[in-house]
């Protein structure tokens, strides 16, 4: 069961189609641009936008493509940027 | 002489955050009645930044170059805020001697309101100075990402062995991007500063 619910976990990232992560600390456009500059040199990522009024960063990844949470927080704090949570939107 | 040359040159830049994200490269530009300073560094992390920095110190015609090294000692994130502090040093030589300077810094910012504080020790052959320069600012609206930011600023700077040993600057910052503009107004002398991130 623990096996199948890894399985099922690790399929649903790879197929999802984009991601929306809930952050912290994201106070200026710096922030902001230093996240936009990061993500996109993923071969994964096609586009990422940010609002700093909801303090989320939308990443749409290529098709069949995608990054897994443990790798977007990760890039997210390499930028000094708390994550909170990390919502995904599967394609299929 | 010295004592003139660490008053002129320890006016340090209050800008912005002294180091980058990941990859990042940032030239910092601060002109002043007292000097014109460049400082380009680059952050392998956002944990810290090198740099190398040339400050023409006008009274004295003469250059200070060196390298500096900034690091990030604390962050606090919070959904609408954060908070960092950093030790910030610098290795130079002017005039035959070697030029060193160590500092604290803090600043706390939400879209809305800014609070910054800086301190730095500098020694020069002989001679030593302690200066520290404060800042608070508002945004008097708060802009999307990506539109132009404005902040309106004052900062006060004390130099302990300065004939005006507090000096009270108000600052007006346009920000917008990759680019950060500041023009004010510092004992009668403009200020115009500058800082462009890659």
């Amino acid at each position: 069961m623990k096996k199948f619910m890894m399985f099922s976990l690790l399929m649903g990232s790879l197929f999802a189609s984009s991601i929306v992560a809930n952050v912290e600390g994201m106070v200026c456009d710096f922030c902001a641009r230093g996240l936009e500059k990061v993500f996109s040199k993923q071969d994964e990522v096609a586009s990422i936008k940010v609002s700093l009024e909801k303090s989320i960063v939308e990443i749409y990844f290529k098709e069949g493509k995608a990054l897994d949470d443990k790798t977007i927080t990760k890039l997210i704090l390499g930028n000094g940027i708390s994550v909170n949570s990390i919502d995904r939107n599967d394609s299929k | 002489m010295k004592t003139i040359f660490l008053m002129c040159v320890c006016s340090f830049v209050l800008l912005s955050r002294p180091v980058s994200y990941p990859g990042g490269t940032t030239v910092m530009i601060q002109n002043d009645s007292k000097q014109n300073r460049i400082h380009i560094h680059y952050s392998p992390t956002q944990k810290y930044s090198i740099g190398i920095y040339d400050e023409y110190v006008r009274d004295l015609k003469s250059h200070n170059i060196g390298l500096q090294y900034n690091r990030l000692l604390n962050r606090k994130n919070s959904k609408l805020t954060q908070r960092n502090f950093y030790l910030k040093s610098k290795l130079g030589y002017l005039e035959d001697d070697i030029f060193g300077a160590l500092g604290l810094a803090f600043d706390w910012e939400s879209r809305k309101y800014f609070i910054s504080y800086e301190n730095e020790v500098n020694v020069n052959g002989s001679s030593k100075e302690f200066i520290q320069k404060a800042r608070v600012g508002i945004a008097p609206y708060v802009a999307k990402y990506g539109f132009l930011h404005t902040w309106i600023m004052l900062e006060i700077e004390n130099e302990a062995k300065a004939e005006d040993n507090i000096l009270v600057s108000p600052i007006l910052r346009l920000f917008k991007g990759d680019y950060l503009a500041e023009l004010g107004l510092k004992n009668k002398n403009i200020i115009f500063n500058l800082i462009v991130r890659f």
